[in-house]
């Protein structure tokens, strides 16, 4: 795991010292990037797998737990000795790696999915520290309530992957309910074709959850009206409706996804402390 | 004061009774062995005690009072579980910082005098010493925190020979140096007399024999003598076993006290208290507890013909 942290650092830092060059063709370098950003994308998990979900499993397998829980200290002070110190650690170094990142991701040579796209979004300093705490806390939860090490780690990766991809997919875009705006119609061709454009804008932008036709008072088209000539569009001013989270959210969802991360990692260690204060060892 | 004192103690794990019906009484400044075949639910009860486990029923308290597994009970208490569990691949010396880290109470000077003394390399990983030096080594972190009983849980069960020899010997050293109070669990039950002067039998789950030891081997004789019509004449004995030799019977009796004279025709003598036990151990209804009721009660089921 450490190991895994000084491999990120050296290429972060090798990807600074590239960074600053621009060079537009895909190369050897750029291949190399896309495979780090997606080994730091596991970093988390891995975090939870082979960090906090042998924490309290592998005590209890190798028999460690009947030393540690009776001696003075007791089992609370033992849990928060052993997973506070690791977790805050982690969370810092990930933050502190999404702060690069975030330098790093607005160079030239690094132009790719947009900000809001699942892969960079959880990999902004804050919510890469809230991964990082909930991918720890939930391993050390599922270590102490299925007590077995081997089991408790494919529970943390199954698990965590299914709220990564819940939350990535489905819940992120809708933290808050997103606006509604009508896009003015462009007129690009003859007769029948009718286009409409989105503008494009700099910084992280808005993102594009829905767009769909429809009459200046919000009502969409039904797909039956879709069929009608460019002339009946122009005749009832029909509109590009667009349902979007606007660009100055952007830090707004960070701070949220962060806030959900950090409070369901404590309740994770809350019944994690429960368990292991009422279980057998 | 007791330093383990239970009240109609259960356990159970999912269907099978590992305790049941345990009442018992152990007075402090004593080295108690717990005896009993594998199964039998030692490890239970020291569990119970050191407070891993909660009870399924009825009560149990440690030095005079405390709930076990509570904070005053563990800073007073050195358990070393089965199988001494340590943190293999720490260095020893770093597992005792790890251990000291966790006590507030810790004799640092006479921790390491200890491994000094046993010649326990302190950079050496723990996996990598020997069974009896790791045995040490657990025994050596439940005294640095000077507790008032230390409960072993088979210390001597992995330990060769002279390993178990040198271990028994550093613990009654540690015993005749502090006011300490021993409660250790064996399925050995050889040289138990020189080591243990208060003794407890389990067997299948219930406590069987409670009691110091030299007032159960005065109450406790072998008859030698005829076999056949002994039923007739030794009413008067408590017989715990019998072992039929040919012509020759051999009877394990409990009397009221070491003068009762032995019956015309037999021969009586000490047991040891290894042959104590394992007759004991042989016949599970058989039972010495401790309390003028619980004795009369057992005793009609003793006696056996």
């Amino acid at each position: 795991m450490l190991g895994l942290f000084v491999l990120a650092a050296v290429l972060l830092w090798l990807n600074h010292q590239t960074a600053t060059r621009f060079s537009p063709t895909i190369s050897a370098e750029a291949l190399i990037r896309a495979a780090w950003l997606i080994l730091l994308q596991f970093m988390p998990v891995l975090a939870g797998a082979f960090l906090g979900a042998p924490l309290v499993a592998r005590e209890l397998e190798n028999g460690t737990a009947r030393l540690a829980w009776t001696q003075e200290a007791g089992r609370i002070r033992w849990l928060v000795a052993e997973v506070v110190p690791v977790t805050a650690v982690l969370a810092v170094a990930a933050a502190a790696i999404g702060l690069e990142l975030r330098w790093l991701l607005a160079r030239p040579a690094w132009t790719g999915p947009g900000t809001w796209s699942p892969a960079r979004f959880d990999l902004r300093p804050l919510p890469f520290a809230g991964w990082v705490t909930l991918g720890i806390c939930l391993g050390v939860f599922l270590g102490a309530a299925i007590r077995r090490t081997v089991p408790a780690m494919a529970a943390t990766l199954g698990c965590y992957a299914a709220l990564l991809y819940v939350t990535s997919l489905w819940w992120r875009m809708h933290y808050l309910p997103p606006l509604h705006r009508p896009l003015p119609h462009v007129l690009v061709g003859p007769e029948y074709s009718y286009g409409y454009g989105i503008p494009l804008t700099s910084g992280p932008g808005d993102y594009v959850l829905s767009a769909a036709p429809g009459r200046p008072d919000g009502r969409l088209l039904t797909s039956a009206q879709l069929d009608h000539p460019a002339s009946w569009f122009r005749l009832h001013h029909i509109r590009l409706w667009v349902t979007y989270q606007p660009g100055s959210r952007f830090g707004l969802f960070q701070v949220i996804e962060f806030g959900w991360l950090i409070v369901l990692a404590t309740i994770l260690m809350t019944v994690a402390a429960v368990l292991i204060r009422r279980r057998a060892a | 004061m007791n330093v383990i004192e239970t009240c109609a103690l259960g356990k159970r794990y999912r269907r099978n009774w590992a305790l049941r019906d345990c009442s018992l009484t152990v007075p402090a400044g004593h080295v108690v062995a717990l005896v009993g075949p594998n199964g039998a639910g030692k490890t239970t009860l020291l569990n119970l005690a050191a407070g891993l486990l909660r009870p399924t029923r009825g009560q149990v308290s440690v030095l005079g009072g405390e709930r076990p597994g509570s904070a005053a009970a563990r800073s007073r208490t050195g358990f070393v579980a089965q199988d001494a569990p340590l943190y293999g691949h720490l260095p020893a010396g770093d597992m005792l910082r790890v251990a000291r880290n966790l006590n507030l109470t810790w004799d640092e000077d006479r921790a390491q005098a200890r491994l000094a003394e046993l010649a326990i390399p302190l950079d050496r990983k723990v996996r990598q010493l020997s069974g009896g030096q790791r045995a040490q080594l657990a025994l050596t972190i439940a005294l640095a925190k000077r507790p008032e009983v230390l409960i072993l849980d088979e210390p001597l069960a992995s330990l060769d020979p002279l390993a178990r020899h040198d271990f028994m010997g550093s613990l009654m050293a540690a015993v005749a140096e502090d006011s300490l109070s021993v409660v250790f669990s064996s399925h050995v039950v050889s040289e138990l007399e020189r080591i243990a002067d208060y003794l407890l039998v389990l067997n299948e789950g219930r406590l069987q024999l409670a009691g110091e030891v030299d007032a159960l081997l005065d109450t406790h004789r072998i008859l030698t003598g005829p076999g056949g019509e002994m039923a007739l004449n030794l009413k008067q004995f408590a017989v715990v076993q019998v072992r039929q030799a040919g012509a020759q019977a051999q009877l394990l009796v409990r009397t009221s006290s070491a003068a009762d004279p032995a019956p015309p025709g037999w021969l009586s003598s000490p047991a040891s208290l290894e042959d104590l036990v394992l007759a004991y151990l042989r016949d599970p209804k058989a039972s010495v507890l401790p309390g003028p009721e619980v004795t009369a009660a057992a005793g009609g089921e003793a006696v056996r013909a």
